[in-house]
């Protein structure tokens, strides 16, 4: 692997330089809450210790895509495939936890056939990483055997040590964009790869009990009947925050908006909603609130794991910090782990 | 403040011991530092995890719904009274089925403004001194003034705690907040004297921000239809075109909530839990203060009164 640093002070100018050729985007603070927005102004990235709130699956599974125009004329149907933004996308700022986010849902969307809309857009974007500088009270990526400094999956990634970053360049791509805008870097400096460690070590420090994965996926299958997720749903509102906020969950409905002359959209859904799973003849099997919840974790700890070897959830923590009714995916771990056994 | 969760605790354990109630609704430490969250008491080993202090925010009334027909306690703080009584009517539930545990508060404290001072250290609350809160952090021993750290609808607390039934049970204990004086549509007025095209941009940053998660909708003690207009009959893939779809595009988002503010209208009872379950913070209170200023403004109405609802309505529903 090949390693440059960059300073603090260029970062920005960094960033400004690569918004002449591309949409940058990156986390900002609205209203005292972090998003990943399109960068106007480079100064105002914002690398403080809060994770995004929407993840920025956003840029690769957008809540709303049109995926067909139509038009009516007569008796005959003119169909139009949809437009994609084809300037190349920067994405800056990257959590460990979104790059390995980008694996889960690179086994869905880019599996045979894959999604021509999600994969243009891969295609397209440049992910530049970033270290996390602090743990969350949500985090426990260390379950899933990452740390808040995995580079995995970036094409550069960067770790704050002191005043200049650690750029690890992971791909020809990244290597491409190191070397067409060398000037902002510099070789790689003495000790900085053994100061990364060592940040390693201090974050991994910091991590209280996370739980742990061991048997959660073979005992699982025994609980399907247990009362445990009834009680659980007692306390869930049914809204859809810990689904949409996940940077896995990948449900999608369509709609066609217009008549005689519209579009076809695909828009996020989740499977907390009580039509999600409604069949056409009234029936729906999942007409329960807690029948929906168990279906969520059953996706997170086991099914997509089953389905593609990849892991449904990455520990980024978004739907335990900002479910409204303390609903903790790390417990639920705990009590299947606690209650369950494996094989029949 | 010890002394009210031990209270709490012993009379949840008498009544569900007794079998005056079949579940008791309170509230228990949550695994974030600084969370509450709603507890369900069963039996009476359970109330261990009871709690009450500054930090219980949910408004718990809405889960009676889920309960409907067995008999219930759940712990309410005052400002949860018109909530509760909006939804006893909406709903006709069976009143002498609920037994309120009217919770004495001293104000809530917002754990955003707390957050930044403790940065994720637990507390522990000693005492209620009016003004200000005793807390324990650690070794330490602070006071927290309320004023700073006060949960927003704490500033328009009602202070009073009427139509109780003989049945309800007030806990004993020592709190006060005095009062403080804050004109409750001071956010609306400062809205409405902004020009046109900036009130625009304003809806449509924060719109522009939803997610569609409806979980404003999924708490709100007014939201208790048993249908509702934006659930569709089925999946959108099933239909043709339809009214609505799940996009996130500020017609539908703006529909949404412009259409729920209008229907809660007069029977909201302000207990800001759609502004604090949000996930992209939309500040939706300042819709359902524009509809209770506006309904204030008609002479002799006040807000509520739009719904008002009579035991003895020969078509209660």
């Amino acid at each position: 692997m090949d390693y440059r640093v960059i300073t603090q002070e260029k970062l920005p100018l960094f960033l400004s330089a690569l918004r002449q050729s591309f949409l940058l985007a990156a986390p900002v603070e609205e209203e005292g809450e972090v998003y990943f927005r399109l960068l106007e102004d480079p100064s105002q990235v914002y690398l403080g210790p809060r994770p995004s709130r929407v993840p920025p699956k956003i840029f690769f599974f957008p809540p709303t895509e049109p995926l067909l125009r139509y038009r009516r004329e007569g008796e005959k149907w003119e169909v139009f495939s949809a437009e994609q933004d084809p300037r190349p996308l920067i994405l800056f700022g990257l959590r460990p936890c979104d790059l390995q986010s980008l694996k889960a849902l690179d086994a869905v969307f880019l599996a045979s056939p894959p999604d021509p809309y999600y994969a243009a857009r891969r295609e397209n974007t440049l992910l530049l990483g970033i270290s996390c500088p602090e743990v969350g009270p949500g985090c426990f990526c260390v379950t899933y055997g990452y740390s808040p400094t995995t580079s995995e999956g970036a094409d550069l990634h960067f770790t704050l040590l002191g005043k200049f970053y650690l750029v690890e360049v992971l791909t020809p791509r990244g290597k491409k964009l190191v070397q067409d805008y060398a000037s902002f870097f510099a070789g790689e400096t003495a000790g900085a790869l053994e100061a990364k460690q060592s940040k390693e070590a201090s974050l991994l420090a910091k991590f209280v009990a996370p739980p742990q994965l061991t048997g959660v996926k073979e005992k699982l299958p025994s609980l399907y009947h247990d009362p445990y997720w009834e009680e659980l749903a007692w306390r869930c509102l049914g809204c859809g925050i810990c689904t949409f906020l996940c940077p896995t969950c990948h449900c999608f409905d369509i709609f066609d908006r217009g008549e005689e002359e519209g579009e076809r959209l695909r828009c996020w859904d989740t499977c907390l909603f009580k039509e999600f799973t409604l069949h056409t003849s009234g029936h729906n099997p999942r007409a329960s609130l807690s029948a929906r919840l168990r279906n969520r974790f059953y996706h997170k700890l086991l099914y997509h794991y089953e389905r593609y070897g990849v892991e449904g959830c990455v520990g980024c923590g978004r739907c335990v910090v900002f479910c409204p009714v303390n609903i903790d995916i790390r417990e639920v771990m705990v009590e299947v782990r606690r209650r369950g056994s494996s094989g029949f | 403040m010890r002394g009210l969760t031990e209270a709490l605790r012993e009379l949840a354990y008498r009544l569900l011991r007794e079998g005056e109630v079949e579940l008791f609704l309170g509230y228990s430490w949550g695994t974030l530092p600084l969370v509450v969250r709603p507890c369900f008491a069963t039996r009476p080993e359970q109330v261990e995890a009871f709690i009450f202090n500054p930090l219980c925010l949910p408004n718990l009334v809405k889960y009676l719904l889920r309960f409907e027909g067995r008999r219930v306690a759940v712990v309410v703080k005052k400002c949860e009274l018109p909530s509760f009584r909006q939804l006893l009517a909406d709903r006709n539930l069976e009143r002498k089925k609920i037994r309120l545990v009217v919770a004495p508060c001293g104000g809530l404290l917002d754990p955003a403004k707390l957050q930044k001072e403790f940065s994720g250290q637990p507390l522990e609350f000693i005492a209620d001194r009016g003004k200000e809160y005793v807390v324990r952090v650690g070794e330490e021993e602070k006071v927290l003034a309320k004023q700073l750290y006060l949960y927003p609808r704490c500033f328009s607390c009602p202070q009073k705690d009427e139509d109780l039934e003989p049945e309800d049970i007030r806990l004993e204990f020592s709190t006060s907040l005095p009062s403080l004086e804050v004109d409750p549509y001071a956010g609306v007025s400062y809205l409405e004297e902004r020009p046109a095209e900036e009130r625009r941009e304003f809806w449509d940053r924060v719109f522009k921000r939803c997610i569609r998660c409806y979980a404003c909708r999924e708490v709100c003690p007014a939201c208790s239809c048993h249908e509702c207009c934006f659930d569709p009959p089925l999946p959108g893939w099933q239909r043709t075109v339809d009214w609505m779809s799940k996009a996130h595009w500020l017609p539908e988002i703006y529909q949404y909530h412009l259409t729920r503010a209008l229907h809660v209208a007069g029977r909201c009872g302000e207990c800001g839990e759609c502004e604090r379950v949000c996930p992209v913070k939309i500040p939706l209170m300042l819709l359902v203060k524009k509809l209770a200023k506006e309904i204030q403004s008609l002479p002799g109405v006040e807000p509520g009164i739009l719904a008002s609802y009579s035991p003895d309505d020969p078509e209660p529903h």
